[in-house]
């Protein structure tokens, strides 16, 4: 088991005199397997992103438990969670606004490699930079720009290129195609799915956009305010969702004729 | 590329060239284009980011840019808009032609209540008194369930869901009942149960009013769902143009058959490379480089917008 998340809650006090608890994530319990997809779905505002950040220890949780590797990451220390951190990362919904914007594409890219001492030299340096964009799909050509001279499918790939320098075994991808073209989006998560392919990588996919999850995971889990309501194969979710919340959630897809759609076709 | 319909069509839009001067070089962000829209008609405009589809609403409305050229002809209901006064203009914008502009984060004025940037649309054209405006307001508001009509008047845009301010954004532009509604991306980065409801809340607000739609997407779902009509858009030049079930079934050019492999339900097959700046176009057909089919004619010549079957355009040489 790579990454176990058991009663997980998060819990936000409102109001300064008649203080009152709001349950972001309420009871949360799953697992992701090496290699594995988990798509996570649910409106906006369920959740989904709060479990994202528990699971990274980027936002503390009111009680529960999230163990990578067998390890307890609930009260560990901050420097031993730095370290564990190389393992799992995140590539975030807004690709522009991931990426600092007065930083070149090749320092953006330089700065992981360089925190964790994971090159030597300078040339090595050089080269992993050049490797990485390369296997994301970027030419030397964008390695001199600014955030802001990319499009948002470019912007995207060097956040997952800087994913990618550290090596991780498991990465939380939250909504990162939910504003990109369906083209691009089409080409964004053939990436993601390659690279995780290639490096065996356990992936949380969070996203609202139910054709995308089913397209891309190989287990769903359903979250509606805060809980999560159901959890299951992607055959199990979208073919015979047994409750109601997913029932709902299901209905919203869009229907396009019949004839055009080719179904169960994974993303390859 | 007139269609053979027997009315005469309510917006017509013939070799229209949109560019912009940056610095030293040209933009062109919308070349060439010619289209009809038909009363009570969806044609819905599908394509990436940055070919030019907004320009081409902004253009309809001529709301542009000091440093953009503008040439060709829009007719809307017999008036050149191309040469159309500031004050003739003024008043087809949110009268006749309403606009639902794309995102609703930033499209209300944080400083004003919802209520009276609606009502301001009703005043002005409709030259209803506040009373009267207001009244209306709550009308539309309910129509469009929005809960607590009269209540939400009152309230500045942050304190509404994103839901709720495309509603009051959907109902500014309908408010005056124009002819002619331009929706830009009205779906982006909302999520399923919102993109459903925003998608049958246009449809039903179209056949109230008996408007005609241009639609702006780039999610082929949605404009299978609403449009009679589609046209395909690619660096600036429309593609292909066909009915609805024509485009879906019956795909003639290689992008918007790529474009629909894309889909998550049909593969997820990406199409290869990025699509080119508008300021750097290149040879022969636009979308030669990226094409699976491209033979050495593509990247010599440039292909003409052809019919290719009923009412069915083509902008290919392999069609």
């Amino acid at each position: 088991m790579l990454i176990e998340v058991k009663n997980l809650v998060k819990e936000y006090s409102v109001g300064i005199f008649n203080k009152s608890g709001v349950r972001a994530v309420d009871d949360v319990n799953f697992c992701v397997q090496q290699g594995e997809t988990l798509g996570l779905v649910g409106e906006s505002g369920c959740g989904k992103s709060t479990v994202a950040r528990l699971m990274l220890m980027l936002i503390k949780p009111t009680s529960g438990s999230v163990r990578f590797e067998g390890q307890e990451l609930t009260g560990m220390s901050q420097a031993k969670l730095a370290k564990i951190r190389r393992e799992m990362q995140i590539v975030f919904q807004q690709p522009q606004q991931s990426l600092h914007p007065r930083m070149k594409i090749s320092e953006s890219l330089a700065e992981p490699l360089k925190l964790y001492r994971l090159v030597k030299s300078k040339t090595e340096e050089k080269n992993r930079v050049k490797q990485l964009l390369d296997e994301v799909g970027l030419s030397e050509e964008h390695l001199e720009r600014y955030p802001h001279e990319l499009s948002g499918g470019q912007a995207q790939r060097v956040a997952i290129a800087r994913v990618l320098a550290l090596k991780p075994k498991f990465i939380v991808a939250d909504e990162p195609t939910s504003m990109l073209d369906v083209s691009v989006q089409a080409q964004i998560l053939s990436l993601i799915k390659k690279l995780q392919q290639e490096h065996t990588i356990g992936l949380l996919f969070i996203s609202h956009d139910l054709e995308v999850v089913q397209a891309v995971s190989d287990r769903v889990a359903v979250m509606h305010q805060g809980k999560l309501v159901e959890m299951g194969s992607r055959q199990q979710i979208f073919r015979q969702p047994q409750h109601s919340y997913t029932k709902y959630l299901t209905s919203t897809i869009l229907e396009m004729p019949t004839s055009i759609m080719r179904n169960d076709v994974a993303c390859q | 590329m007139v269609t053979k319909q027997t009315t005469s069509p309510l917006l017509a839009i013939r070799g229209l060239i949109t560019h912009f001067q940056v610095k030293e070089t040209i933009v062109k962000a919308v070349d060439d284009v010619s289209l009809d829209i038909y009363p009570q008609e969806v044609l819905a405009l599908v394509g990436e980011t940055g070919c030019g589809k907004s320009v081409l609403a902004l253009s309809i409305l001529r709301l542009l840019p000091k440093n953009s050229q503008i040439e060709g002809s829009i007719r809307f209901n017999g008036v050149e808009i191309l040469e159309a006064s500031e004050e003739e203009l003024r008043k087809l914008r949110g009268k006749e032609i309403g606009m639902i502009p794309q995102s609703q984060a930033t499209s209300l004025n944080p400083l004003l209540k919802v209520g009276w940037q609606v009502r301001e649309v009703l005043q002005l054209h409709k030259t209803l008194g506040k009373f009267e405006a207001r009244e209306k307001v709550v009308k539309l508001f309910t129509r469009l369930q929005l809960p607590d009509p009269a209540k939400k008047m009152n309230y500045y845009p942050h304190q509404l869901s994103g839901g709720m301010r495309q509603r009051v954004l959907v109902s500014m532009g309908v408010a005056c009942q124009p002819k002619l509604i331009l929706v830009d991306e009205p779906t982006k980065g909302l999520d399923a149960v919102l993109r459903k409801e925003v998608v049958t809340m246009l449809g039903e607000e179209a056949a109230e009013n008996r408007s005609s739609m241009l639609l702006i997407t780039h999610d082929f779902s949605v404009a299978a769902v609403l449009a009679d009509r589609i046209a395909v858009m690619y660096a600036g030049e429309i593609v292909e143009m066909g009915s609805a079930a024509e485009i879906l079934e019956k795909p003639g050019h290689p992008y918007t058959q790529s474009l629909l492999d894309s889909l998550p339900g049909r593969g997820f097959k990406p199409i290869r490379g990025f699509s080119p700046s508008l300021s750097s176009l290149p040879a022969g057909c636009r979308f030669q480089p990226r094409c699976r089919d491209a033979c050495p004619d593509c990247s010599a010549l440039h292909p003409k917008i052809a019919l290719t079957g009923a009412n069915h355009y083509v902008r290919c040489f392999l069609c």
